[in-house]
């Protein structure tokens, strides 16, 4: 059932209130940096990440012989595939 | 220790909504007319202006195109804005007597520098006073730091700045944990909604980089109150920029200038509707409004002295830039602040720290607050030792902050007295 409550009206900006042109101030300067560095700092951990998946690749699965040898693996890979470890995204 | 109420026993989500660059009076200081208890401003606050004439307050604020260029907000600025260019050292007092001689800094234009006096009237903010005069108004709230943007809001994150003071990238040092991997760690749910891609978030380095899964836009802020479905702690972001998007032209809604003021307005009515239009999400949320800082905008209030912070997170004088080092031990200029909730009693006032029975709080607030909230039924020796450490550790400056969840009462507002902005 809809809710009544008491209406008080507001204006709408005008379409002139936007300006993508508009020069960006130190705010949106230092955001930018700020994601620069935390793009710099993701294409690091990604590399490390790749020369794992590499190994990984390569590994010679036929050499692999106890439950042991494949969990490893399997832990390995899995850490990769779903670094989450299972735990919910809320 | 908490008074026991029904607000509190019906509270089930914290919502932070933090806007941009806007002191206390400038949007809020006009309500004083019709209610007292309001510190706002009766028309006899002044500032000299570099020929030495006094320049008063005036409700002349626009909603765009007045503050441009945007004003100085940083250390020294906001340092010459509280005291009035006084250098560093004892005695010296804080008179809220710099804001039109930093303002002339940037243009050397004697009128423009006088525009950083004016302030809204009520009508021109209906939603922002229509929620300040409906539901609890903060008299002292302050910004964390008299400082800009990132670290004032690494203190609403991390209940510090790790000795931050400016704009520059810091990485997260230690020992505390976010307030939302804190909540986490305690089995809670939180997230921070950013607007979206093209806005980004403002909490960039330490967040981004590896908590994917606490991070949200404004869409799914939006589905999570239809659905139910938000968590327990949410801390939302505006939109910085001015973007074109799929559906469209994407107005800044941050209210930073010089981006316009109404467009944020309708904003903050958003997530006021988005809640209010889930009617259990309504009774058991309390949502806080705040600003970071005040932009370099004119306020009367002296920020009051505070507990420093941990002595490792020292400022040294040149990051300061000032000739002196800061301890964290003053607040920032004084911030619009209001908690909605339908468990806060209509119209109440909190009064400030200069006033009887005075409160001041300020970013490091809501980190604390999110703490009491979480601690009300979880019991961290439930944790492993080391977990327990993490869950527990904060700053100084966040176990000196006041809490604000005392603030929800027994009885609810009834729906049909509560405010509709409607967008005409």
């Amino acid at each position: 059932m809809a809710r009544t409550r008491r209406v008080v009206p507001i204006p709408r900006p005008p379409k002139t209130a936007f300006d993508k042109n508009r020069a960006a101030g130190t705010l949106l300067r230092a955001q930018a940096v700020h994601l620069r560095h935390a793009l710099a700092r993701h294409v690091q951990k990604v590399a490390r990440h790749l020369s794992k998946v590499g190994e990984l690749l390569a590994t010679d699965l036929a050499a692999m012989k106890t439950e042991g040898d494949v969990s490893d693996y399997a832990k390995r890979v899995t850490a990769i595939l779903h670094p989450h470890g299972g735990k919910s995204e809320h | 220790m908490y008074v026991p109420s029904a607000g509190l026993d019906n509270l089930k989500h914290i919502v932070v909504l933090m806007m941009e660059n806007r002191s206390f009076d400038h949007m809020l200081g006009a309500l004083m007319a019709q209610d007292k208890r309001i510190d706002g401003l009766d028309g006899t606050q002044t500032n000299p202006d570099t020929t030495n004439t006094q320049i008063p307050v005036k409700p002349l604020a626009e909603f765009q195109g007045q503050l441009d260029p945007d004003p100085d907000h940083h250390f020294p600025g906001v340092d010459l804005q509280i005291f009035g260019g006084a250098p560093p050292g004892a005695g010296r007092v804080a008179n809220m007597q710099g804001f039109i001689k930093s303002y002339f800094q940037q243009q050397q234009n004697v009128r423009q520098s006088q525009k950083i006096m004016y302030y809204f009237t009520r009508d021109k903010l209906p939603v922002l006073t229509g929620l300040a005069t409906q539901f609890a108004v903060f008299n002292g709230w302050f910004s964390s730091i008299p400082g800009p943007t990132i670290c004032n809001r690494a203190f609403a994150h991390y209940g510090t700045s790790f000795g931050q003071v400016g704009m520059n990238i810091f990485e997260w040092k230690g020992p505390y944990l976010s307030i939302y991997e804190r909540a986490l760690l305690a089995g809670r749910t939180a997230k921070l909604y950013y607007y979206d891609g093209p806005s980004s978030t403002m909490e960039i380095v330490n967040l981004l980089r590896n908590q994917s899964k606490i991070f949200a836009t404004f869409d799914q802020f939006l589905g999570d109150c239809k659905s139910g479905n938000l968590p327990d702690y949410s801390f939302v972001e505006p939109n910085y920029n001015d973007h074109d998007s799929d559906s469209g032209a994407e107005i800044a809604s941050d209210q930073h200038p010089d981006h316009h003021v109404q467009h944020g307005e309708i904003f903050i009515n958003n997530i006021y509707n988005a809640i209010f239009n889930n009617q259990q999400l309504w009774k058991s949320t309390a949502l806080l409004i705040v600003y970071d800082e005040h932009g370099g905008v004119y306020d009367h209030v002296v920020p009051p002295d505070c507990t420093p912070d941990d002595a490792a997170f020292l400022a040294s004088a040149d990051k300061t830039e000032t000739g002196a080092p800061f301890a964290f031990d003053r607040l920032g200029v004084r911030v619009p602040a209001i908690l909605v909730s339908p468990w806060v009693p209509k119209n109440i006032v909190i009064p400030g720290p200069y006033q009887i029975n005075g409160r001041k709080f300020d970013h490091a607030s809501i980190p604390a607050t999110v703490m009491k909230f979480i601690l009300k039924d979880f019991d961290p020796n439930t944790l492993s030792p080391g977990n327990k450490q993490k869950f527990l550790a904060s700053s100084r400056r966040e176990q000196a902050a006041d809490t604000f969840l005392d603030l929800l009462g027994d009885k609810m507002q009834p729906d049909d007295d509560i405010p509709n902005f409607v967008v005409r």
